[in-house]
């Protein structure tokens, strides 16, 4: 071997190393080929990890907003009387969509409707769904009395049309007749009256006045069953009473039996015809009430309180 | 796993190129212990182009490989060391001793009496090794890469004296292993 060649041989061996920096390209790239593939088994697990994040985000969401727009439909139904556990939990949310929205397009409301109005006795019902709904709601004044605060009273200003003063109060109960006498419950233990003739009246009384009329409605009930009310109707052995304040219901329709116990504030006993429109009774009831409007059930006793 | 024939169409142009790559990155490059790490990023750069972009994609190899080359050399070396290394390969204060080529161009100087074992072979290497990085870059380009000594003048910017000074040095040191072989086996 001449000179030239040894040298050569050893810088090639010692330096160059030709095919050792082959292999090590050859394995450098196959292994990252290797670890690409691995970063796209990576990549697609990552993205079915987000995609279940978000599906699960995406249900509990919706979860949120049925559960939210159920308990809406729930509440909106039960003021007509309606329970929306007696419908699907969809039909709920449609009828009362439906409804709210004015749109009166859903056949099922139709029935739903009707079927009350059969139930609660009302004649002539119209085939209408919005016509049916509007029988009901006036149906014996079928709107709940409103609960508000006496603050919200207060922050009424003077010069306000009672249409506005409805929008800021919410809607209520009107007792009225041929005049609008709303009735709301303030801070659990007072009735507001609110009259006028017309919505678009201005009421010229400010909120500090109007709370000077607060009806005092104060529920010192003994038990659950018990709570104070005032006449409204009495219809042979048969009385509706009023009691806005009370939690369970507004009015109520009670059957008077010779069991039930009558009784004068001082403990004389007294008849059904003691009770006039300015008594306040203090009613005690079985506690078994029929679901109806207005609701339904059974005095067992009453204590008249004069005026 | 990266195809076949992409596999194949790689070696081809490693092949090809290597050695003119090789050549260009000893020439370039600061430091001569850097050459293998460099020769390899080249490739590896090349093989990856080729994997993601398909054999279509090289028109011409040699110009494929060698702009590759260029922009590994460039990263590889930050503008401080640049600047570090480039420096004049060859001092001016070389005596300029009149060196005949042929002295080492073109002497058939035969070891084929001497012992090529690992050891001599390492001996040299460390020879090589112990000098500057100029001189490595002039004995790899002249032993290695077959490029004459105007060829080397040329590729490195300096004068033929220099380069027939560095490896005249060079090869005399190394003659001087054989002759201790030599007699030691004498």
């Amino acid at each position: 071997m001449n000179e030239k060649d040894l040298f050569k041989k050893v810088i090639e061996e010692n330096l160059s190393r030709k095919e050792d920096i082959r292999r090590r390209v050859l394995n450098a790239v196959e292994m990252k080929n290797r670890k690409g593939a691995f970063f796209m088994r990576k990549r697609f697990a990552v993205s079915m990890i987000a995609f279940a994040i978000l599906t699960t985000v995406s249900l509990s969401v919706y979860a949120a907003v049925d559960i939210y727009e159920y308990n809406q439909a729930d509440s909106f139904l039960g003021e007509i009387g309606i329970e929306a556990s007696s419908l699907s939990r969809s039909v709920a949310k449609k009828v009362y969509r439906d409804i709210k929205s004015d749109a009166f397009e859903y056949e099922t409301t139709t029935d739903v409707l009707y079927n009350k109005a059969n139930e609660m006795g009302i004649e002539d019902i119209p085939q209408n769904a919005r016509e049916i709904y509007d029988s009901i709601v006036e149906y014996n004044g079928l709107v709940y009395t409103g609960k508000i605060t006496s603050a919200q009273i207060k922050a009424i200003k003077a010069g306000t049309s009672f249409k506005d003063i409805i929008k800021v109060l919410g809607n209520t109960k009107d007792i009225g007749s041929g005049r609008h006498v709303l009735q709301y419950a303030v801070d659990g233990d007072k009735i507001f009256y609110l009259s006028f003739g017309d919505e678009n009246d201005i009421c010229n009384q400010s909120g500090d006045e109007l709370i000077t009329t607060l009806v005092d409605a104060k529920q010192d009930s003994k038990d659950e069953n018990t709570f104070t009310a005032t006449l409204t109707q009495r219809s042979g052995n048969s009385i509706l009473v009023s009691c806005p304040t009370f939690k369970d219901f507004d009015v109520i329709s009670l059957s008077v039996t010779e069991d039930t116990e009558i009784q004068l504030e001082n403990g004389e006993k007294a008849t059904l015809d003691d009770i006039t429109g300015s008594s306040k009774l203090v009613i005690t009831i079985t506690g078994q009430i029929a679901e109806s409007y207005p609701p339904q059930g059974v005095a067992t006793k009453i204590i008249i309180k004069r005026e | 796993m990266v195809d076949q024939t992409i596999t194949t169409f790689f070696n081809k142009i490693y092949d090809e190129t290597y050695r003119k790559t090789l050549l260009y990155v000893t020439s370039k490059c600061g430091n001569t212990d850097d050459i293998s790490d460099i020769m390899q990023e080249i490739y590896i750069e090349v093989y990856s182009v080729i994997v993601k972009k398909n054999i279509d994609y090289v028109k011409n190899e040699e110009a494929f490989v060698m702009q590759i080359t260029k922009s590994k050399l460039y990263k590889h070396y930050s503008f401080g060391q640049k600047v570090k290394h480039i420096i004049p390969l060859f001092s001016q204060n070389d005596k300029g001793e009149e060196i005949n080529i042929l002295d080492f161009e073109t002497e058939d100087y035969s070891v084929e009496n001497q012992t090529i074992n690992n050891d001599l072979s390492n001996e040299i290497w460390s020879v090589v090794k112990s000098k500057s990085k100029e001189v490595q870059k002039i004995f790899y380009l002249f032993y290695m890469g077959g490029l004459t000594i105007p060829e080397i003048t040329k590729e490195l910017s300096c004068s033929e004296s220099n380069v027939k000074n560095k490896l005249y040095r060079t090869v005399k040191e190394i003659r001087t292993i054989y002759k201790k072989g030599g007699d030691s086996n004498e």
